[in-house]
């Protein structure tokens, strides 16, 4: 694939097959193009050249394509004006083509999050936001979890608990395919990809 | 339909709980109106159609200064491309975004336009058409806004751009509108433009979602 943005090229000729069960990690520093893939893998950017496949069909022909993928991306992507589990039943009232994974209080509790569940999201933390984004990202079983920083702000615990369920997931056949500029620990082997910058 | 409700529940509790979102638009309206007779002259805004031609401008003016609201926060804070990623059917989510701001502010500058036409003594029948007109003017504003809302969500000038690009798609409703309600004053029959606003309306209805959910997509990249 090769993406643009601004007609800058951000990424050139990435090439990449990712097989049922791995981990694959992108490294590189700012601005080389990690989250620009992230992206476009999730369906949110156009492509220049190239394709993204998934089982071997171009995404933009399977009609519910975001059914298979997770996002986890820099903004939480919560409304600051409703509780942190408003936010997360509405968000599933949305992805009701999703195939559910933990219940809502379960999620909250699995990432020590069930404090949080009455509080407004104006008022958390931005390491409590991104939690809410973890247990959003367990609410669903997606076979395509695309985790961009993942670890940014959260606590040393809450990593623990993320990179456990980053294995699990990898170990029932799922694909994370993520970036982080934090170090981080995977018992199942992983495939880093370092990407230079342009 | 799932998706349709949802979005329109959460959407107003998330209206109730920021009380100036819903207020504003309506003393926004009042005091608009008020300018008329104070750069007019008493005498002249006293004249049949004039007090009319206020409420339906100051009316546009009210429910298009807050349209940038329907999609900025969610372009803010990353909800937008959530939504997009959630699989829910986009269109559906965009008419429930445009139906609950409808009601949390069309409804309230008609509720407050009833006051207004009481307090500057229109007619009952001119009053009437004029709330008609009205509701189906507002309930077409909310559907193109929020397509140019999501189009111009985080822009830098974007609620001026908004204004400037949705203003000239409001001439025809409005010259219709305006004419409906003059038509009343005057005792003749506004079957007519009633008709042609009623089209507009359903005109808008069947393409401004489909717009505001290609407008989303194109926003995100």
């Amino acid at each position: 694939m090769t993406i643009e943005r601004g007609y800058h090229r951000v990424v050139e000729n990435f090439n990449l097959e990712i097989r049922k069960g791995s981990i694959v990690h992108l490294e590189g520093n700012n601005g080389s193009g990690k989250s620009s893939i992230l992206r476009t893998v999730s369906g949110l950017f156009p492509l220049y050249e190239g394709s993204v496949k998934w089982r071997g069909t171009p995404i933009e022909s399977i009609d519910s394509y975001c059914d298979n993928v997770n996002y986890l991306g820099h903004f939480a992507g919560l409304s600051p004006e409703l509780t942190s589990i408003e936010n997360l039943i509405f968000y599933k009232l949305l992805s009701a083509s999703k195939k559910p994974a933990l219940e809502i209080p379960e999620a909250l509790k699995t990432c020590g999050a069930d404090y949080l569940s009455s509080k407004y999201v104006k008022h958390l933390s931005a390491g409590e936001r991104q939690k809410l984004a973890v247990a959003r990202l367990l609410m669903f079983s997606c076979p395509l979890w695309l985790l961009d920083e993942p670890f940014n702000s959260l606590d040393s615990d809450t990593q623990k608990i993320l990179e456990e369920k980053i294995d699990g997931h990898s170990l029932t056949g799922g694909i994370v395919l993520m970036t982080s500029h934090q170090s981080f620990k995977t018992v199942q082997p992983l495939n880093s990809i370092r990407l230079k910058a342009k | 339909m799932g998706t349709f409700l949802a979005t329109i529940r959460f959407e107003l509790r998330k209206k109730t709980r920021s009380s100036g979102e819903v207020c504003f638009p309506a003393i926004f309206y009042v005091l608009c109106i008020i300018f008329f007779p104070i750069a007019l002259g008493s005498e002249t805004f006293a004249q049949s159609g004039v007090a009319s031609g206020a409420v339906w401008i100051s009316a546009i003016l009210a429910s298009s200064i807050s349209l940038e609201n329907i999609f900025l926060r969610d372009y803010v804070d990353g909800s937008m491309e959530m939504t997009v990623l959630s699989g829910a059917d986009l269109p559906t989510f965009c008419l429930a975004r445009a139906t609950s701001y409808w009601l949390s502010s069309g409804l309230i500058i008609l509720a407050t336009s009833i006051l207004v036409i009481a307090i500057l003594g229109i007619k009952a029948h001119e009053g009437v058409i004029l709330i008609v007109s009205l509701s189906i003017v507002t309930a077409s504003i909310s559907l193109i806004g929020a397509a140019v809302s999501a189009l111009t969500a985080g822009l830098r000038a974007g609620s001026l751009l908004l204004v400037t690009l949705l203003l000239p798609l409001l001439v025809p409703p409005v010259i219709f509108g305006a004419s409906a309600t003059l038509n009343a004053a005057r005792g003749l029959d506004s079957g007519a433009e009633l008709l042609f606003l009623s089209g507009f309306f359903v005109l808008t209805l069947t393409l401004a979602p489909w717009a505001t959910a290609v407008a989303v997509r194109v926003r995100i990249q």
